[in-house]
This record gives structure tokens, C-alpha cells and sequence, in this order.
């Protein structure tokens, strides 16, 4: 994994809590990633472990209610000391954020031209005659075969693989360095990946840009990722170069979620995921971990190296 | 929803506090009409506390004995509606086809119409008293609800869950009743508090035309009406009736928002 | 168990009700007790507009539905609700798919009250309640909370529950898992597979993920626009796929696979939008071996026992070493 000379993207200590009628809710907590030039992490994780809110808190997209500590480096820069204006400069410009349901993404009562067209004008200062041909241009590079059907035509028309697309068009407007995109696939058919795949690939070929992706779904981050990041109840459990992490899982949450997969068996993982407030002060996994031990239940784990670039948060490892 | 909950009683307590004198305004407030043409036109002051007004009664007490009769009538008019309302917008709403289309024909007619013209029209067709009076207001307002309901329960009736009952075998009847009006209420409490406020209003302008309330009978709406003409001399014969009437709407309101709050079982999530 | 024939559905539009759009058309197929059929495709194929349609939720134009023997096309009313118990569905979506203001408790006894398995609030009522929650995994202390406060995959096994309690003779499964996590969908397909061993009902899985269809399903029927295109047993549809749609879908699929033969890789020309169905081969507008041929009507044809396809340019069923396509007469 050749590393650019400075991380586009570095986290370091991370922590985000919401207050909430319940209790404090604690989202994140000491995340620590990374993500090089022309690269791409995957955060993989259950539904509630915080990896969303991971990923809304780089471009701090979070509710006025959430609490953030640690550092944000993007490029050198902490973006959780800039002002507001200066955050508002990077979002769509720097950091292009690709969110969850593209159906409900796109407004539904204006057509797909107008709305490219306006995040062209805010991200790219080019005169009105320019500005079509600067949205014609991205469509195909997306490999929309008729893109003045698709300017022309209302997100309705369009099939949920397309309306990603135009999201992606959307998104790369500004030439941004580097792309969230938070659960791509949901809600999208098993035959649609291949075609957010390839819409992701054309994405950072055409802006040479890095990318976290967040997702669930393994078989997808098995195609797109470089390195990989496991979350569990708000934690990075696991981290590393993605053939290493999946070659070789070394925590038992990840061991258990390779093993569930169909193809692998079907193996059942018992209980869910833990609740974000009550955390207890031992390892978070440890009821529903295959492999505990009584030492389990005693400390928190730390993160340790397993080799160079693999870490793992497991006591047994250490 | 423990605070939710808190909220919701702390707000219902001070709502049936507020009740108790107009409820009770019979019995605690009984010389509403009483004449005493030697204390006309007084300002506010320890034995009158909202003052006097042109034939010397007491404002105070008849702005309770006027608050209750108001919304009393208000009250049953909006019951009678909704009951109405719910029937009909959920029938159409459900059913759909012949009986959606015939239903939403009289919609049209009956909201064509301006409803005070409506409901005088009904009046004087049927003469003046406290049961035309209703029942003119009710022709007008039901619709209202109907249609708030009708819409609701054509967008559930798509909903996995109720094809769910569909396909357990529940009757059509059953799914209305249990599972789909219940998930109605929700938006319908807060325009019910809404329109109990603007349904007196059209009462008072009812009776300001004669075609309403009666006087002597004291009533807000024909009392601050009369006051207008004594703006300058006496204001508080306008502005106490509307003061009671305004802090019993903003609390009636709020009522209403909280009781919807209780009946929505969600909870906001926090997005993960 | 479950037999349709010719199952069509088309819904019109326009001022003199001239424009239309056939959602399903013409679709027949059979499922035995015990066995699985997935059914495959894309979404607006109409795969869970048939599922609506096989349980009379929707009304269809022609065509015939047979459970366990009895046909049940032409039944209203009563007789309808009677035999509604004997097919039942799980849908996609777990966040709609109960009633958010009734417990899971009541959930449950809804579905008892309806059928008069047991008297109201009976303790006989409480005991099948609980029978049903442990079956299917639940804890005594889910059974009070509503439906909202439960996870994706609690939701689906109380649905389960609720739909074994009328012990159904077929159960159509609406992409059950495409909205849960990858360690819940194991958790609620172990359950099915459980539930049919014990049960013996014949199992529709409607999806539109070939993992999961693969490992499920003892044959498969994939759809493209309304239409079945292929239809074989399991073994049929992953090795020896003919239809060109198929072997497009299967070329995604087993990009992902490393080790195995991409041979089966077919490109198409382009993205299936609303594409306009007229008389012939839906695909043929997205197809790259398209022929004169394909603007005709293709009819399912029989290629080997119990393997048909629906394509004039049927590739043979060998895994595409072979250059070109070879004449299927």
C-alpha cells in the first residue's frame, strides 16, 4: 500500500457523543484512520455502530446536540477548528459526501439537469453557456450513454443505479480530493453494484481523488477497498490493508461477520449490537464474542500491531 | 419519553385548573345577568375585577358563564364533526371507487361555499336557536376532518402492514377500526384544538348577526361585540372577554400539541 | 403446493385509458411442499407485484392461482379469508411491516383473534403468544415493547412468528433481509430454513441477491420486465445459464468471487430505464446478441428436463468457453 507523501484524510482521536433525552450516547470513540492519496478505506460495520456519524463528522454535518473531540486533519488542516464559513468552502468543493438513499436524494419535482447544473454553479465559477456543456461533460464521464435525456428528465425517470450516478455527478462538480460516500449500496439491487462500482472508480479516476466508503456489505468492499476499517459499538476494532484484514481476521468480530456471509456458511453471529450508552467498561464485544475469555471482561482494550500496518483492539492478541 | 410525559401532565394540570371556573361558572359565577344600573361602566377594581359593563353587570362573571356556553357548543359541534368526518373520510378513503368519487363531489359543493354564508343560509332556512345553530355549523365544518382522514387512510391503506392484516384474513371492517383509524388520530388532534378556537368565533359572528346566541345569554363573542361601541369609555368591556378567550385558546392548543406528541409513538432517533 | 398459471397484470393509464404498461405477464410456475423457489430480478421487474398478486392484495387480469389443490382465483369475501391462511408473506421492509402503535404482544394476538384460534386475551391465547416468541428466538421481554423499538431482524422474526401461527401451507418472503445487516440476515435465513424443515411449507423467495438465492433456493426463476426469462433448478442457473439477461446478472455475481470462471461475463449495451415493452424479447432492447428474430414473441422452450428459457439466440447450456453463440433449434 504506497502512502502519499501527506494523508488526504487523518483522524486522530476522534470521539463524537450525542446528549440525548436517554443518556449520553457515545457514537465514536478514540478513532484513529487514515486514508493516503488515490486511496480507499472502507469503514465496515452494523447497523448503530457509529460508522454514519464517522462519516458526517468529517464535514461536521452533524446535529447541533453532538460533541466532537479530537482532530480532523484533511490535508494538514483541522477541520474541527475552522469557523463555519471556511467548513462550508470545503464541503461539495473538497469533500464531495455521497449519502445513503440516492432516491431521496434528489429533489423530486425538479429535473436532474437543473439540479447538476446548480451544484456546477456554486462549485465551478464558469459563464451559464459553459456551465451545460461543464454537466454534459460529467455525465459522460460517467458513462451515461444520453446525457441530454438524462438533463432533460425528472429523478423519477431513472432507475436507482442512474440516480446514483447523477448524485456522483453532483458531487464531482467541485474536483473534490476526496469522497464520502455512506452506504452506496443500500437500498440498491445486488445487481446494481456493479455499476456503483464502476461509477465510484470512474469518480476518483476522473478527480484523482481518495474515498471512504462506509458500508455493510463485504462483497462490496471486497471490490472497491484498499484498506479496511471494522467498527464495533462506536470503536475501530480492526484496521489494515484490506487483503491482510480479510486474508487474515484477527478479531473475532470480524471473524464472525466473514463467517455469516451465505457463501461462507451462514454462520450465525447470536445477540445484536450493544446499546451506544450504556457501555460497559470492558470489551465491548465480550457477551457476544465466540472467543472470550474471563480475562475479557476485566479491561478495556487497547489497540495493538499485529504487523506493520494491521492493528486490532482484541486482549487475547496482546 | 419520561419528560414527554412530564410535559404532558404538567400541561394537562394547568389545563383542567383553567377548567374548573368554566365548568363550574354556574355555580361559582352565578350573577352573570344580574342589572345594576348604578355601578354602569366601571374600570376594574376589587368587587368587579374585569369591571362592568353598559347595564352594569359583572364582566368577570360573564365572561366565564360566556366562555362555557361558547365552548361547550364548540366542543360538541367539533365531536359531532370528527365523528362524522371519520366515518366518511375513512369509508371513501378505503373503499375508494363510486363511493370515494360521490364522496369528494360533496366535498367540493360543501367547501365551495364561504361557511358563514353557509351556515346562514341553514338558519334562516331552519330558524334561529341553539340546535340550528349547531347543526349549521356542523354541515359546514365536517368536511374538514373527512378530508384530512380520507387522505391519511389512503396512504396507509398501501402500507406493508396493513396488507399484512389483508393477508391474515381481517376484515375489511376490522383493519379500519384497529389498525388504521387508531394511526389517524395523530394529525387530527392539533386542527381539533385549532378549530374549537375558530368555531367560536363563528359562533359570536353568528350571534352578532342575530342568527346565533340570543341576548341576554351571555356569550364572548356578543359581549365583545357590544363592548366595541364602548372602546374608548370602557375598554375592558373588549378586552377582558378577549383575554379569557385568548389564554383559553393558547392553552387549549398547547394541549393539543402535547396530546399529539403523547399519541405519536415515535421517538426521535438519533441518525448512526 | 403453490401452482400459477398465466398470471398477467397491467395497469392503464391516460385519458381513454390507451396507455399501458404490463407489469407481469404471463407467468406460471409451481412450488412442491418443502421445496424453495427464488424468484430473481431487478427492481420493477414485477417480482413483488406477483408476490400481491399470488395473495389476492392485488386484483390480477387474467390467469389462475391453485394452494394445496383448491383454486383460489375467483374467491371473495369470506371464502377468500378462510383460505387466506394457508399462503402467507413476509415483506422487505421491517420498519413498516407492524403496526406502530400496537405491542408485539397484540401483534401477535391479532393474528390468532382474526382466525379464532384461540378466545381473546385467554390463557390459552398468552400460551400459544409465547410458544410462537420462542420459536422463532424472541425473549419474553421483547413481547411488550412495540414494534419501533426493536431491531430490523427482532421485527422480521416476529413477523415470522405471526405468519407460522396460522401454520401456512406457503410462504412468499419479499427480499427479507435487503434492509439488515449482513450478520442479521444470517440470523433470520437460519430461522426460515429451521421453520420450513419443522413446517413443511413450500418457501417463494423473492430477491435480488444471488448469494443468498444460491445457498436458499432448490430451483430458481429469474425475471426481467415482467416476464420470466429462465427457469431451472439451482444447479441450472449458476453453471449452466442461457439466457443472456442471466448470464449478465451472473457475470456481476461472480466478479466478486475470485477463483472462479468469469467465462459467464456478458456485458450489456446499456442501463434498463423505462424502456418501453412492445411485442417482442423485453431484453432485446438492452441484449448485445440481439437478433430480427427478437422482436418476436419468446416463449419459454425447454433446453434440457426442467430447464427453460425464454431467448430465440439461447446460448447451449455449457459455460462459454466456446466462441460464439451456437444455433439452438
Amino acid at each position: 500500500m504506497a502512502r502519499g507523501v501527506e494523508p488526504v484524510l487523518d483522524l486522530v482521536d476522534l470521539n463524537v457523543h450525542f446528549e440525548s433525552r436517554d443518556g449520553k450516547v457515545n457514537a465514536v470513540c478514540h478513532a484513529n484512520l487514515t486514508i493516503g492519496k488515490g486511496q480507499v478505506l472502507g469503514l465496515i460495520g452494523e447497523t448503530g455502530c457509529g460508522k454514519s456519524v464517522l462519516g458526517q463528522s468529517v464535514l461536521r454535518l452533524l446535529p447541533a446536540s453532538a460533541r466532537m473531540s479530537g482532530r480532523i486533519l484533511f490535508q494538514g488542516t483541522d477541520i474541527l477548528a475552522l469557523p463555519q464559513s471556511e467548513v462550508r468552502k470545503i464541503r461539495g468543493q473538497l469533500i464531495a459526501f455521497i449519502c445513503q438513499n440516492p432516491a431521496e436524494a434528489l429533489n423530486p419535482v425538479l429535473r436532474n439537469g437543473t439540479q447538476i447544473m446548480e451544484s456546477v454553479k456554486i462549485n465551478r465559477k464558469l459563464p451559464r453557456r459553459e456551465r451545460r456543456d461543464a454537466c454534459l461533460d460529467l455525465l459522460r464521464s460517467l458513462r451515461f450513454t444520453d446525457p441530454e435525456f438524462c438533463m432533460r428528465s425528472y429523478p423519477l425517470q431513472l432507475s436507482g443505479g442512474m440516480k446514483q450516478r447523477v448524485l456522483a455527478a453532483m458531487g464531482m462538480s467541485g474536483r473534490p480530493s476526496l469522497l464520502i460516500a455512506d452506504e452506496p449500496t443500500k437500498g440498491l439491487d445486488a445487481l446494481v453494484r456493479g455499476h456503483v462500482i464502476a461509477t465510484l472508480e470512474r469518480f476518483m479516476e476522473a478527480t484523482s481523488s481518495s474515498a471512504l466508503v462506509i458500508t455493510h456489505d463485504l462483497r462490496f468492499a471486497s471490490r472497491i477497498c484498499d484498506s479496511i476499517a471494522v467498527m464495533y459499538a462506536g470503536e475501530i476494532v480492526e484496521r489494515g490493508p484490506f487483503d491482510e484484514v480479510f486474508g487474515h481476521p484477527r478479531h473475532p468480530y470480524l471473524q464472525a461477520l466473514i463467517d455469516s456471509q451465505p457463501d461462507r456458511g451462514l454462520h450465525v453471529l447470536k445477540g445484536s449490537t450493544c446499546s451506544l450508552i450504556d457501555l460497559p467498561p470492558h470489551c465491548r464485544f465480550y457477551d457476544r464474542c465466540p472467543k472470550a475469555v474471563q480475562g475479557c471482561r476485566e479491561a478495556h482494550p487497547e489497540t495493538v500491531f499485529v504487523n506493520s500496518d494491521h492493528e486490532v483492539r482484541c486482549l487475547r492478541i496482546a | 419519553m419520561r419528560t414527554n410525559r412530564n410535559r404532558l401532565i404538567a400541561v394537562s394540570v394547568v389545563f383542567l385548573a383553567l377548567l374548573v371556573p368554566v365548568v363550574f361558572s354556574s355555580c361559582i359565577f352565578p350573577h352573570g345577568n344580574d342589572l345594576d344600573m348604578n355601578d354602569v361602566l366601571r374600570a376594574p377594581s376589587s368587587r368587579h375585577w374585569f369591571g362592568t359593563d353598559n347595564l352594569g353587570r359583572d364582566l368577570l362573571e360573564r365572561s366565564f358563564n360566556g366562555l362555557r356556553l361558547s365552548l361547550g357548543l364548540a366542543l360538541s359541534i367539533q365531536v359531532i364533526c370528527i365523528c362524522l368526518g371519520a366515518v366518511v373520510g375513512s369509508v371513501a378513503g378505503y373503499y375508494g371507487g363510486v363511493v370515494d368519487r360521490v364522496y369528494v363531489l360533496v366535498q367540493n359543493v360543501v367547501m365551495s361555499f364561504p361557511s358563514l354564508i353557509a351556515s346562514l343560509c341553514l338558519i334562516a332556512m331552519l330558524g334561529t336557536g341553539i340546535r340550528t345553530l349547531v347543526l349549521a355549523l356542523v354541515v359546514v365544518e365536517w368536511v374538514t376532518y373527512a378530508r384530512l382522514i380520507r387522505s391519511e387512510v389512503i396512504t396507509l391503506k398501501e402500507s406493508d402492514y396493513i396488507q399484512g392484516c389483508r393477508a391474515i384474513g381481517a376484515s375489511n371492517a376490522r383493519i379500519l377500526s384497529r389498525h388504521i383509524l387508531p394511526n389517524v388520530v395523530g394529525p387530527v388532534i392539533p386542527i381539533f384544538t385549532l378549530m374549537i378556537g375558530h368555531t367560536v368565533l363563528a359562533i359570536s359572528g353568528l350571534g352578532f348577526l342575530g342568527f346565533g346566541v340570543q341576548p341576554p345569554t351571555a356569550e364572548i363573542g356578543l359581549m365583545i361585540n357590544d363592548g366595541v361601541t364602548y372602546l374608548t369609555r370602557a375598554f375592558w368591556m373588549v378586552f377582558c372577554p378577549a383575554a379569557v378567550l385568548v389564554l383559553y385558546a393558547v392553552v387549549m392548543n398547547v394541549f393539543g400539541d402535547e396530546l399529539r406528541e403523547w399519541f405519536n409513538p415515535q421517538r426521535e432517533n438519533v441518525v448512526l | 403446493m403453490l401452482e400459477v398459471t398465466n398470471l398477467t397484470k397491467t395497469y392503464r393509464a391516460g385519458l381513454a385509458r390507451r396507455k399501458y404498461r404490463t407489469v407481469v405477464r404471463d407467468v406460471s410456475f409451481a412450488v412442491m411442499a418443502r421445496e424453495t423457489l427464488g424468484i430473481v430480478g431487478e427492481s420493477g421487474c414485477g417480482k413483488t407485484t406477483l408476490a400481491k398478486m399470488i395473495l389476492k392484495l392485488l386484483k390480477s387480469d387474467s390467469g389462475r392461482i391453485i394452494v394445496d389443490g383448491q383454486d383460489i382465483t375467483g374467491l371473495r369475501g369470506v371464502e377468500l379469508q378462510r383460505c387466506r391462511k394457508n399462503i402467507q408473506i413476509m415483506f422487505q421492509n421491517p420498519e413498516s411491516s407492524l403496526n406502530p402503535r400496537m405491542k408485539i404482544h397484540d401483534c401477535i394476538a391479532e393474528v390468532l383473534r382474526v382466525n379464532h384460534i384461540a378466545s381473546p386475551r385467554s390463557v390459552e391465547e398468552r400460551r400459544l403468544i409465547s410458544g410462537l416468541a420462542d420459536m422463532v428466538g424472541l425473549q419474553p421481554e421483547h413481547l411488550n415493547r412495540y414494534s419501533w423499538e426493536l431491531s430490523g431482524g427482532q421485527v422480521q422474526r416476529v413477523v415470522l412468528a405471526r405468519v407460522l401461527a396460522l401454520r401456512p401451507k406457503v410462504l412468499i418472503v419479499d427480499e427479507p433481509t435487503s434492509m439488515l445487516d449482513v450478520s442479521v440476515q444470517a440470523q433470520v435465513l437460519t430461522i426460515i430454513r429451521q421453520m420450513q424443515q419443522e413446517f413443511n411449507f413450500a418457501l417463494v423467495y423473492i430477491a435480488h441477491d444471488l448469494d443468498v438465492i444460491r445457498l436458499m433456493c432448490d430451483r430458481v426463476m429469474i425475471m426481467y420486465q415482467g416476464t420470466i426469462v429462465e427457469r431451472g433448478t439451482r444447479e441450472d442457473i449458476f453453471e449452466r445459464a442461457s439466457h443472456p439477461y442471466t448470464r449478465s446478472l451472473l457475470g456481476e455475481f461472480y466478479l466478486f468471487d475470485p477463483g472462479t470462471s468469469t467465462g459467464c461475463c456478458e456485458e450489456r449495451r446499456s442501463e434498463p430505464g423505462d424502456w418501453p415493452s412492445y411485442g417482442g424479447c423485453p431484453y432485446s432492447a438492452a441484449c448485445r446478441k440481439v437478433l430480427g428474430r427478437c422482436s418476436e414473441k419468446q416463449e419459454l422452450r425447454q433446453i434440457s428436463p426442467g430447464h427453460h428459457v425464454a431467448c430465440c439466440n439461447a446460448e447451449s447450456p455449457f459455460p462459454s468457453s466456446v466462441a460464439g453463440p451456437l444455433p439452438v433449434g
